[in-house]
Protein backbone atom coordinates (compact mmCIF):
# COMPACT_ATOMS: atom_id res chain seq x y z
CA UNK A 1 0.00 0.00 0.00
CA UNK A 2 2.52 2.48 0.80
CA UNK A 3 3.97 3.20 -2.91
CA UNK A 4 6.76 5.81 -3.85
CA UNK A 5 3.93 8.41 -4.93
CA UNK A 6 2.30 8.16 -1.53
CA UNK A 7 5.37 10.51 0.18
CA UNK A 8 3.99 13.20 -1.28
CA UNK A 9 0.66 13.19 -0.15
CA UNK A 10 2.49 12.70 3.60
CA UNK A 11 3.36 16.48 3.73
CA UNK A 12 0.25 17.11 2.86
CA UNK A 13 -1.96 18.57 5.95
CA UNK A 14 -5.50 17.17 5.90
CA UNK A 15 -8.07 18.53 7.87
CA UNK A 16 -9.40 16.19 10.70
CA UNK A 17 -12.76 15.58 11.08
CA UNK A 18 -13.42 15.99 14.86
CA UNK A 19 -17.24 15.06 14.64
CA UNK A 20 -16.74 12.01 13.48
CA UNK A 21 -13.85 11.40 15.87
CA UNK A 22 -15.67 11.92 18.47
CA UNK A 23 -18.46 9.97 17.88
CA UNK A 24 -16.01 6.64 17.57
CA UNK A 25 -14.51 7.60 20.54
CA UNK A 26 -17.51 7.66 22.55
CA UNK A 27 -18.52 4.36 21.19
CA UNK A 28 -15.33 2.81 21.79
CA UNK A 29 -15.06 3.59 25.14
CA UNK A 30 -18.85 2.92 26.37
CA UNK A 31 -17.97 -0.72 24.76
CA UNK A 32 -14.41 -0.58 26.73
CA UNK A 33 -16.13 0.29 29.87
CA UNK A 34 -18.62 -2.50 29.72
CA UNK A 35 -16.11 -5.00 29.00
CA UNK A 36 -14.10 -3.81 31.86
CA UNK A 37 -17.08 -4.59 34.06
CA UNK A 38 -18.20 -7.78 32.68
CA UNK A 39 -14.64 -9.23 32.85
CA UNK A 40 -13.51 -8.12 36.06
CA UNK A 41 -14.65 -10.89 38.11
CA UNK A 42 -12.58 -13.14 35.92
CA UNK A 43 -9.52 -10.70 35.64
CA UNK A 44 -8.88 -8.45 37.44
CA UNK A 45 -5.80 -6.83 35.91
CA UNK A 46 -7.28 -6.74 32.18
CA UNK A 47 -10.06 -5.08 33.37
CA UNK A 48 -7.81 -2.29 34.86
CA UNK A 49 -6.20 -2.70 31.54
CA UNK A 50 -9.66 -1.35 29.44
CA UNK A 51 -10.04 1.54 31.86
CA UNK A 52 -6.69 3.09 31.26
CA UNK A 53 -7.69 2.68 27.72
CA UNK A 54 -10.97 4.30 27.61
CA UNK A 55 -9.75 6.98 29.47
CA UNK A 56 -6.75 7.50 27.22
CA UNK A 57 -9.44 7.91 24.84
CA UNK A 58 -11.40 10.22 26.44
CA UNK A 59 -8.76 12.70 27.03
CA UNK A 60 -7.36 12.59 23.89
CA UNK A 61 -10.58 13.33 22.08
CA UNK A 62 -11.98 15.29 24.85
CA UNK A 63 -14.93 13.52 25.69
CA UNK A 64 -16.36 13.88 29.51
CA UNK A 65 -17.55 10.60 30.39
CA UNK A 66 -20.63 11.99 32.77
CA UNK A 67 -21.68 9.55 35.11
CA UNK A 68 -19.47 6.56 33.52
CA UNK A 69 -16.49 7.83 35.45
CA UNK A 70 -17.87 6.01 39.21
CA UNK A 71 -17.46 2.64 38.08
CA UNK A 72 -13.84 2.94 38.92
CA UNK A 73 -10.98 4.03 40.63
CA UNK A 74 -9.69 8.11 39.83
CA UNK A 75 -6.36 7.44 40.82
CA UNK A 76 -5.47 4.09 39.75
CA UNK A 77 -7.88 3.14 37.41
CA UNK A 78 -9.20 -0.28 38.77
CA UNK A 79 -12.70 -0.19 38.94
CA UNK A 80 -14.89 -0.93 42.05
CA UNK A 81 -15.76 -4.67 42.34
CA UNK A 82 -16.63 -6.59 45.24
CA UNK A 83 -14.62 -6.11 48.98
CA UNK A 84 -12.54 -3.53 46.78
CA UNK A 85 -14.30 -0.89 48.42
CA UNK A 86 -16.17 0.66 50.65
CA UNK A 87 -19.11 3.47 50.59
CA UNK A 88 -19.82 5.71 53.67
CA UNK A 89 -22.54 8.41 54.08
CA UNK A 90 -20.98 11.68 56.29
CA UNK A 91 -21.68 14.90 56.19
CA UNK A 92 -24.01 14.97 53.45
CA UNK A 93 -21.91 13.78 51.08
CA UNK A 94 -20.68 9.99 49.92
CA UNK A 95 -17.23 8.71 50.50
CA UNK A 96 -16.24 5.85 48.25
CA UNK A 97 -13.03 4.28 49.31
CA UNK A 98 -10.42 2.66 47.38
CA UNK A 99 -8.58 -0.10 48.89
CA UNK A 100 -6.04 -0.79 46.36
CA UNK A 101 -4.64 2.76 46.95
CA UNK A 102 -6.88 4.41 49.35
CA UNK A 103 -7.67 7.15 47.63
CA UNK A 104 -10.74 8.49 48.94
CA UNK A 105 -13.89 9.92 45.86
CA UNK A 106 -15.91 12.46 47.63
CA UNK A 107 -19.64 12.93 46.23
CA UNK A 108 -21.57 16.03 47.41
CA UNK A 109 -25.23 15.09 47.74
CA UNK A 110 -27.67 18.16 48.55
CA UNK A 111 -30.14 17.43 51.82
CA UNK A 112 -33.97 17.44 50.31
CA UNK A 113 -35.70 20.18 51.53
CA UNK A 114 -39.09 19.26 53.10
CA UNK B 1 -12.16 -0.98 10.74
CA UNK B 2 -8.89 1.22 10.71
CA UNK B 3 -10.64 3.56 13.71
CA UNK B 4 -12.82 1.09 15.41
CA UNK B 5 -12.14 -1.10 18.40
CA UNK B 6 -10.42 -4.64 17.91
CA UNK B 7 -10.48 -5.89 21.28
CA UNK B 8 -13.18 -8.83 21.76
CA UNK B 9 -12.86 -10.10 17.54
CA UNK B 10 -11.48 -12.46 16.15
CA UNK B 11 -8.61 -12.22 14.45
CA UNK B 12 -6.48 -14.82 12.15
CA UNK B 13 -3.12 -14.28 10.99
CA UNK B 14 -2.65 -14.85 7.33
CA UNK B 15 0.74 -13.50 6.26
CA UNK B 16 3.59 -13.51 8.49
CA UNK B 17 7.75 -13.60 8.10
CA UNK B 18 7.79 -16.37 11.18
CA UNK B 19 6.27 -19.12 9.81
CA UNK B 20 5.18 -20.30 13.11
CA UNK B 21 2.68 -17.38 13.43
CA UNK B 22 1.00 -18.14 10.22
CA UNK B 23 -2.91 -19.68 11.13
CA UNK B 24 -2.58 -18.44 14.61
CA UNK B 25 -7.06 -17.65 15.02
CA UNK B 26 -8.44 -16.56 17.89
CA UNK B 27 -10.11 -13.93 20.26
CA UNK B 28 -8.20 -9.77 20.93
CA UNK B 29 -7.63 -9.56 24.69
CA UNK B 30 -5.26 -6.21 24.31
CA UNK B 31 -3.73 -4.21 22.23
CA UNK B 32 -0.27 -2.30 22.48
CA UNK B 33 1.36 0.27 20.04
CA UNK B 34 3.26 -2.47 18.23
CA UNK B 35 2.06 -5.94 19.12
CA UNK B 36 -1.80 -7.81 19.47
CA UNK B 37 -2.57 -10.25 22.11
CA UNK B 38 -4.52 -12.79 20.79
CA UNK B 39 -6.10 -15.85 23.08
CA UNK B 40 -6.13 -19.10 21.48
CA UNK B 41 -6.25 -22.89 22.87
CA UNK B 42 -3.16 -22.55 23.82
CA UNK B 43 -3.29 -19.59 25.76
CA UNK B 44 -2.29 -16.00 25.18
CA UNK B 45 0.04 -15.10 22.44
CA UNK B 46 1.91 -11.60 21.39
CA UNK B 47 2.19 -10.91 17.83
CA UNK B 48 3.48 -8.29 16.37
CA UNK B 49 1.52 -5.99 14.01
CA UNK B 50 4.48 -4.78 11.33
CA UNK B 51 4.83 -6.96 8.25
CA UNK B 52 1.53 -9.51 9.22
CA UNK B 53 -1.56 -9.77 6.84
CA UNK B 54 -4.70 -9.99 9.70
CA UNK B 55 -8.53 -11.28 8.66
CA UNK B 56 -10.70 -9.42 11.25
CA UNK B 57 -14.09 -10.99 11.45
CA UNK B 58 -16.64 -8.35 12.36
CA UNK B 59 -19.85 -7.99 10.73
CA UNK B 60 -18.12 -8.31 7.68
CA UNK B 61 -14.75 -9.90 6.93
CA UNK B 62 -11.68 -7.92 6.28
CA UNK B 63 -8.22 -7.91 5.31
CA UNK B 64 -5.98 -5.74 6.62
CA UNK B 65 -1.93 -4.73 6.63
CA UNK B 66 -0.59 -4.73 10.17
CA UNK B 67 1.32 -1.67 9.14
CA UNK B 68 -1.30 0.37 8.77
CA UNK B 69 -2.89 -0.24 12.62
CA UNK B 70 0.90 0.72 13.54
CA UNK B 71 -0.23 3.03 16.53
CA UNK B 72 -1.41 3.49 19.97
CA UNK B 73 -5.09 2.46 20.20
CA UNK B 74 -6.34 5.98 21.51
CA UNK B 75 -4.23 7.69 18.31
CA UNK B 76 -5.78 4.74 16.05
CA UNK B 77 -9.05 7.09 15.73
CA UNK B 78 -7.48 9.74 14.18
CA UNK B 79 -4.74 8.21 12.17
CA UNK B 80 -7.24 5.53 10.56
CA UNK B 81 -9.80 8.14 9.46
CA UNK B 82 -6.84 10.42 7.41
CA UNK B 83 -5.63 7.07 6.24
CA UNK B 84 -8.73 6.44 4.86
CA UNK B 85 -9.03 10.09 3.28
CA UNK B 86 -5.62 9.63 1.67
CA UNK B 87 -6.13 6.69 0.20
CA UNK B 88 -9.43 8.13 -1.89
CA UNK B 89 -6.78 10.76 -2.80
CA UNK B 90 -3.91 8.39 -3.97
CA UNK B 91 -6.19 6.17 -6.13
Amino acid sequence: MLKPAFGIFLLMPLKREKDLEKKIAKERIEFLLNKAQEIKKENYELARRYVELAVKIAKKYRIRLGKLKVFFCKKCLYPYAEGKFRVRVHKSRVIVTCFNCGYERRIPVKPKKS
Amino acid sequence: MLARDWIGMKVEVIESPNPCEVGIKGEVVDETMNTLKIRTEKGVKTIIKKGRLFKVYADKVYKVKGDLINFRPEERIMRGIIMLKRRKVVW
